[in-house]
């Protein structure tokens, strides 16, 4: 019997100049915040502004690990985790960039051409370029490999047919990085499968609004029926898509947004519980404070292994489930300590009755997008060996 | 993992492995004081570790706690770990031979007069077997007392808890210190020794899943089994990341983090485990309650997550709102 732990979390230590870094951060957030009015949302999906998405890119705080050539800094992915930190636990809005600055900029990185690194990763790192993802279809959610739209090379590129959804934004973002198969389905599920770029401003193609349960409009339908697209759209390899979605999704799944969605809800609690703490509000908020001081310490920890080019695979599974784990507790917990009615209420996002209703309303979601639970666990139990 | 810690928990792994089989552990739960298993700690050089103030000896110290508890020892190697490093901060040469620690919130009305100490110690670890004596903080002080057992205890996993208690006794009495700081390196190194009971827990667990065959195949295969198995590794995993936390800065706000983590992933983790076992984990001749009695005992030692939600609720309150981001990602 192994004697080892199943999963390792080796601590990480931030490099030097990181505490300035941050330090900067909180400035410029606090400073934006007074000037452009934003009020803090814990979901890091829900406020899309460009013009802050713009300025974050006029600092050089996006694409902080990429080569200057593409518009990086060449700085260390434990950085680029301060600067992702402090935006979230601020509830600053990030929506615009953060999939594009997240995923794609660095799937791009590592498999797309030369020609499509320039193109795409200096506006990505200017807070100008968003993208979107395309993988789920109507007929496969969680069973990825079973996507059935369609890549078929035409003379001088690819037709396409298909329908993406959930796929957030596309409305608004100008790319989309789809999964479709290139070849049938055989034996090998994860085979003949590959990566493309899709304009979503100028491909002939559909953009359906889909309005999620709290009425905003951020999913949508995308339709492709034989949209044709030129040859220099695929990413990577053909037939390779299986293994380059597996390496996205692991930048998609370790982050610290997947336990800070509903940090707003926590900072609020102590608020609350500022003047008239009894022994059930300080063990309430205690036992909170202790997990989330644990998860982003694996956080930090994950960091650190992508800044060695390891595979955060598992480790990003682990913190996934656990952090989505204790998004859901702290809102429950919260309902114990502080019992108010949650209020829905126009315009009015600052109160913490309107910021329980508002995450309530969003908890559903958060167990869904990058990988439920379920699969989360399933990834676990192959690292242990029984799958 | 440094390479000293790691060439420590490789030599722990080796002399635990030999010493503490299935007989040791029964005949210790039966009140047999496991002679050659303490002798080799000791001749080993593990008592002594946390001999010296630096971070590598505290690292040393509580990855062999760590490996202490993956094995499920039955020896108060964390005790007189403590008890020497505490002697020690506070001035008084340690005693060669056993000591024991007693957790400062157990202590019933002592009384410090000069050297001369009147009191109660509840819940004392492995007291009747502390020849060297039992330290703890009376007055704000280090106290090393005689660990006379007067009323013998023992938690659930068998592990001797007894009464003492003194009159008048003659104590050496040490420097300043504070019981929350005995109370917090209690706390620590019982996180450590969780932890690695967590790890063999899911060791054994997975392994158990991956042998039993029902309806034809391994548990490993269900997916209802699986899902338990990832909820171990988790609550493991999260445990680990708190006691990392906290060896690498151990004040108190992340030591209460340590403790709270463990003693909440022990009682799940327990669960799980015996639920995958079955029935045959329910039984003396398996091995496993070795494992989940200690998980069930030492969650409430040195303080249980309730106390410590409560310590670290109330400096999170008392900090305010907008010092809570700071502390967390104060590690850096």
């Amino acid at each position: 019997m192994s004697t080892s732990g199943a999963f390792d979390f080796p601590p990480a230590t931030l490099p030097d100049g990181a505490a300035r870094l941050r330090g900067d951060v909180r400035a410029f957030i606090a400073a934006s915040s007074v000037t452009d009015g934003w009020q803090p949302r814990s979901n890091f999906m829900s406020s899309f502004s460009a013009e802050f998405s713009r300025a974050l890119g006029q600092q050089g705080w996006l694409g902080l690990t990429w080569p200057k050539a593409y518009g990086g800094q060449e700085r260390s992915a434990l950085e680029r985790f301060v600067v992702t930190e402090e935006l979230l636990a601020a509830g600053a809005p990030v929506a615009a960039h953060w999939v594009a600055e997240r995923q794609s900029g660095p799937l791009l990185l590592r498999y797309g051409t030369e020609a499509q690194k320039q193109l795409l990763l200096p506006g990505i790192a200017a807070g100008e370029t968003y993208f979107s993802i395309g993988m789920s279809e109507p007929d496969s959610g969680s069973d990825l490999a079973s996507i059935r739209t369609r890549a078929e090379r035409t003379d001088n590129g690819w037709s396409i047919t298909g329908t993406k959804v959930w796929t957030s934004n596309a409305h608004v973002n100008q790319w989309m990085i789809l999964l479709a198969r290139t070849a049938p389905q055989s034996k090998d599920r994860h085979a003949g499968l590959s990566q493309f770029l899709v304009d979503l401003k100028n491909d002939a193609i559909t953009v359906n609004p889909i309005h999620n349960m709290l009425g905003h409009h951020e999913f949508n339908e995308v339709v492709l029926d034989e949209t044709l697209i030129p040859a220099d759209r695929l990413i990577g390899e053909e037939g390779q898509g299986w293994h380059q979605v597996t390496a996205e999704l692991a930048y998609e799944r370790s982050g610290p947004e997947r336990f800070l969605s509903t940090y707003r809800v926590l900072f609020e609690l102590v608020q609350g519980q500022q003047s008239n703490a009894d022994a059930a509000g300080k063990r309430a908020i205690g036992k909170l404070a202790a997990r989330l001081m644990a998860l982003r310490t694996m956080s930090l920890s994950i960091a650190g292994m992508l800044e060695r080019g390891e595979n955060p695979d598992l480790a990003a599974a682990v913190i996934k489930d656990a952090g989505n784990t204790f998004e859901r507790e702290v809102v429950e917990v919260a309902r114990q300590v502080m019992p108010l009615e949650p209020a829905r209420e126009a315009g009015n996002v600052g109160t913490y009755e309107t910021l329980m209703a508002e995450m309530m309303l969003q908890l559903p979601s958060y167990t869904l997008r990058g990988g439920t639970p379920e699969i989360m666990r399933s990834i676990i139990a192959r690292g242990l060996g029984v799958r | 993992m440094s390479e000293a810690t790691r060439l420590t928990a490789e030599s722990a792994d080796r002399l635990f492995g030999e010493f503490v089989t299935k007989t040791v552990l029964d005949e210790a739960d039966a009140g047999t004081w496991p002679n050659a298993l303490w002798q080799a700690v000791d001749e080993a050089g593990y008592t002594t570790a946390w001999d010296d103030q630096d971070r590598d000896s505290r690292d040393i110290a509580l990855t062999l706690a760590h490996r202490d508890g993956w094995h499920t020892a039955p020896i108060p190697l964390a005790e007189t770990l403590l008890a020497r490093h505490v002697l020690l901060v506070g001035g008084i040469t340690p005693p060669s031979g056993i000591l024991t620690v007693a957790n400062p919130l157990n202590l019933d009305n002592p009384t410090l007069d000069g050297t001369r100490l009147t009191g109660l110690a509840r819940r004392v670890p492995f007291a009747r077997d502390a020849i060297a004596g039992v330290v703890t903080v009376v007055n704000d002080a280090v106290v090393l007392a005689p660990a006379n057992a007067t009323l013998e205890g023992s938690n659930m996993a068998g592990e001797p808890r007894d009464e003492v208690v003194w009159d008048n006794a003659d104590v050496v009495v040490g420097g300043a210190f504070l019981p929350e700081r005995l109370l917090a390196a209690g706390a620590l190194l019982r996180s450590a020794q969780i932890c690695g009971a967590l790890q063999h827990a899911l060791a054994r667990a997975t392994q158990y899943a991956t042998e039993r065959e029902q309806f034809g195949r391994p548990l490993g295969k269900f997916q209802a089994i699986q899902h338990y198995l990832a909820r171990i590794a988790c609550l493991s995993a999260t445990s680990e990341a708190a006691l990392s936390r906290a060896s690498a800065s151990p004040d108190n706000a992340n030591v209460a983090a340590a403790k709270i983590c463990a003693s909440e992933a022990a009682g799940d983790a327990a669960t799980l485990t015996h639920q995958i076992h079955g029935a045959i984990g329910f039984t003396q001749e398996h091995a496993l309650h070795h494992i989940t009695k200690r998980l069930w005992s030492w969650r409430e030692e040195f303080g249980a997550e309730g106390w410590w939600q409560e310590y670290l609720g109330g400096v999170v309150i008392g900090a305010g709102a907008d010092a809570l981001w700071p502390l967390v990602v104060a590690d850096s």
